[in-house]
């Protein structure tokens, strides 16, 4: 008889540890958080991919590369592009992402940050300056410290150093070529986009942007046509230059500040 | 050294094949490939430098797991099957048993680097071909350095995990030990460059100097295994990532793995087989 206790007790234990199981349900408990949240702090990270950054990085990059699509994981690329950048702060597709995805994203302050650690640690490379300079002039309207980054972006380029410089005259153009401008930049990046999400992520900004141009040209126009600056944003639909404002697929929208519509900025927690 | 350090070692290299290594290093072969192809994937614009990353980074986790085996089985089982016993009868002094079995596991683990190495190349050579970067890599001298300092990386693990091996009573401490000299030997300059660099990872009332300056301290006990990853020449070509104070750094490293040496020959020498 007692050969039978042990194996019976044993399954009884088994059978209460899955009914247990069952009623905490696992299946649903992992549904709330549908999005990877968990940003270790970089020394941290150090430790646990065994005193590699550099793999530590690429880790972190990829992670915040796979959640690029995702409008409410915006949160999440802002700490982990931020941490990637404090592992790595060379890495080229970190950066690139970073600026696609926060700068163009609402996130331009943190964008901007990813930026600037590129910019020092890779001395030879023309773009983290040069996207430095181009958001301090459409974004900050900071045409000076543009063109000093500008300069910089010049020096590092072999090709583009003509280019560059012109652009660094031309900064103080006004808002509706700004706007075309960084329409024919997202573009290029788009032609050069390597990934599905990429490709989505900057279709998104584009069209956003598209919206913001609409914005600026009804502004002109309402401008030239009543012959007195633009008050109130939503005269543009009273006075029927435009039937409705335009969308943005990145839900965060457009504000009139300074008497000139802007791309909303994300507020960070 | 003497005449029986070559027999000597050709016996490690026989027990070493006897406990099935070459396979167990072939499946980390084919890891390094699959991930490397894998993280590729991943990569926008930097592909060949992605690889070359991922890759040193496998090859740098391959080497302390293997050369952790190699010591168990040489050393750790040899003790506990009692065959050291016989070993010592022969001809042979402690020292020359001892370090000829060192050079046996190093230059196993070696091999296993030239064969990563070799297949890393190829195949960051093959993804270079398929996407044309911006900042291209290097795949002569600089990757040629970076990979004699993970040489010398490796030197320092073997070290520390046959002094474990021979000093140690249970198998497992060598795994334990040398896996966190590895990690906490790896880690500690990255650490304390990022809290230097990254006010967010301290308080605000707390002067960032004072835990770096402490903590600088660890470099007396353990090597800067982390200033020894040099790979930033390679991935970038750029020769100037290079520590400007990299000799110092080498001879600094290779006196310590003397001491580590003539440790295990003194600890060896004064244990007692029973």
């Amino acid at each position: 008889m007692h050969k039978l206790i042990l194996p019976s007790l044993t399954l009884a234990a088994f059978v209460l540890y899955w009914v247990l199981i069952l009623m905490l349900n696992p299946a649903n408990a992992n549904q709330k958080e549908s999005v990877p949240t968990i940003v270790l702090v970089a020394p941290a990270q150090v430790l646990m991919y065994a005193g590699d950054r550099f793999l530590a990085a690429n880790i972190e990059t990829i992670r915040a590369s796979a959640e690029m699509t995702s409008i409410d994981s915006e949160e999440f690329r802002l700490r982990s592009h931020k941490v990637a950048s404090l592992l790595n702060p060379c890495h080229e597709d970190n950066y690139w992402f970073a600026n696609s995805s926060l700068s163009w994203g609402g996130a331009v302050s943190q964008g901007m940050d990813v930026l600037q650690y590129a910019s020092q640690c890779r001395f030879w490379d023309e773009w983290p300056p040069f996207f430095f300079a181009f958001n301090e002039n459409f974004f900050y309207q900071d045409s000076v410290e543009a063109q000093r980054v500008l300069k910089i972006a010049a020096e590092r380029s072999n090709d583009n150093k003509a280019a560059f410089l012109t652009y660094a005259t031309m900064l103080s153009l006004d808002h509706v070529k700004n706007a075309q401008v960084a329409l024919r930049l997202l573009e290029t990046e788009l032609k050069q986009a390597r990934s599905k999400d990429h490709e989505r992520i900057l279709s998104d900004r584009i069209e956003r942007l598209k919206g913001l141009l609409s914005l600026r040209e009804a502004q002109v126009r309402y401008e030239e046509k009543f012959g007195r600056k633009l008050e109130q944003p939503d005269d543009l639909i009273t006075s029927g230059i435009i039937d409705s404002p335009p969308k943005d697929p990145l839900r965060l929208g457009y504000e009139f500040r300074e008497q000139m519509f802007q791309l909303k900025q994300l507020r960070v927690r | 050294m003497n005449s029986t350090f070559i027999p000597s070692m050709v016996i490690a290299f026989k027990l070493a094949y006897k406990s099935k290594i070459i396979s167990t290093m072939s499946y980390f072969v084919i890891a390094l490939i699959v991930i490397v192809l894998m993280a590729v994937e991943f990569s926008a614009r930097q592909l060949s430098t992605v690889s070359l990353d991922v890759g040193i980074s496998m090859i740098r986790l391959t080497l302390p797991f293997i050369a952790i085996v190699l010591a168990q089985e040489l050393f750790s089982k040899e003790f506990d099957k009692k065959y050291t016993l016989t070993s010592l009868t022969f001809p042979c002094t402690r020292s020359t048993w001892l370090l000829s079995r060192i050079t046996a596991i190093f230059l196993m683990c070696a091999g296993l680097l030239v064969v990563m190495s070799i297949l890393l190349a190829a195949i960051t050579f093959y993804v270079d071909g398929t996407y044309q970067q911006a900042t291209p890599i290097a795949l002569g001298i600089p990757y040629f350095t970076t990979l004699a300092f993970v040489a010398l990386d490796l030197l320092v693990i073997v070290a520390i995990a046959s002094f474990l091996a021979v000093s140690s009573v249970t198998p497992s401490f060598v795994l334990i030990g040398t896996f966190g000299f590895t990690l906490i030997a790896r880690s500690y300059t990255p650490i304390i460059e990022l809290l230097k660099s990254n006010p967010y990872a301290i308080s605000d009332y707390v002067d960032p100097n004072l835990y770096s300056d402490s903590l600088s301290m660890i470099a007396f006990i353990l090597p800067d295994l982390g200033r020894l990853d040099v790979r930033m020449i390679a991935l970038y070509d750029k020769m100037v990532f290079l520590p400007s104070d990299w000799l110092v750094l080498v001879l600094a490293t290779f006196a310590y793995v003397f001491a580590i040496f003539s440790l295990s020959v003194w600890v060896l020498n004064k244990r007692a087989f029973n």
